[in-house]
């Protein structure tokens, strides 16, 4: 699984970057101007991209933990340290547009809805857990509390999703675009944007999954010595 | 038009930054690899 990940980082790169380069078209080109928000509308096809790589990051973090805790063996320790930062980015990307986006549109750049405070929630337990990464390095006792840790974290994710349908009309937060069902032109810049960053997710997983690869075998040359 | 490049910009720069950062921390990673 190793060689294999590391392998794929630089297609994944280079089918990332002309991906991110038919979106960005998309975006200026195809893409319609929406009539009551104008142009700051197409905000959208940068901030609602990002929470699938985030969230499949965090699901790849709990994935790792239960193959870690499974078997004792270190890869999948590493896929779930690499996913969480990754995810950590993607969901850090999101929190930042969304506002961008927000203001211009509701006239604030943030309310504390069901939505927007959860979605932060989960922010600060994947931070919680690259300190805990940090802080912890290379001990098993941590390792398998970070592995319990990020499993715990996924039960988030669904109560994150759904706010906006638990919210019950209490929330500016438009709700769920798929299932609404967009215009043509945006449903297709969609679509292309979602599939680039989810290629930049997979770039940014398999480097980072490296770079834990070479890190341990530096610590256990320094052990040796 | 100032919060949509603004917007852009975070996206794309954050990316490239990024990735600059980890394709420069495996780098020295590998080479010190090969020194040892």
């Amino acid at each position: 699984m190793e060689q294999w990940m590391i392998r794929s980082a630089r297609p994944l790169g280079l089918a990332a970057l002309a991906a991110l380069g038919v979106w960005l078209y998309m975006v200026v080109a195809v893409a319609p101007i929406e009539r009551v928000q104008g142009i700051a509308q197409k905000i959208f096809y940068a901030h609602v991209p990002c929470w699938g790589p985030a969230y499949l990051g965090f699901v790849l973090t709990a994935v790792g933990g239960l193959g870690f805790l499974a078997t004792r063996r270190e890869g999948w320790d590493r896929l779930a340290l690499a996913a969480a930062e990754v995810g950590v980015f993607f969901c850090t990307l999101g929190l930042i547009t969304g506002p961008i986006w927000a203001k211009p549109i509701w006239g604030v750049w943030w309310v504390w809805d069901l939505r927007l405070t959860s979605t932060l929630i989960l922010w600060f337990i994947y931070v919680a857990y690259l300190f805990l990464r940090a802080f912890a390095f290379g001990s098993d006792t941590a390792r398998t509390f970070a592995s319990v840790y990020g499993i715990l974290g996924t039960a988030l994710i669904p109560f994150v999703y759904y706010a906006v349908d638990l919210a019950q009309g209490d929330t500016l937060h438009p709700s769920n675009p798929v299932r609404e069902g967009l215009p043509p032109g945006m449903g297709s810049t969609l679509l292309v944007g979602v599939s680039a960053y989810l290629l930049a997710f997979g770039y940014l997983l398999a480097r980072r999954f490296e770079i834990a690869c070479l890190e341990s075998e530096a610590e256990e040359a320094e052990w040796a010595t | 038009m100032g919060y949509l490049i603004t917007a852009y910009a975070v996206v794309g720069l954050s990316l490239a930054a990024y990735a600059l950062y980890l394709e420069r921390r495996r780098a020295r990673l590998a080479r010190r690899r090969r020194q040892r």
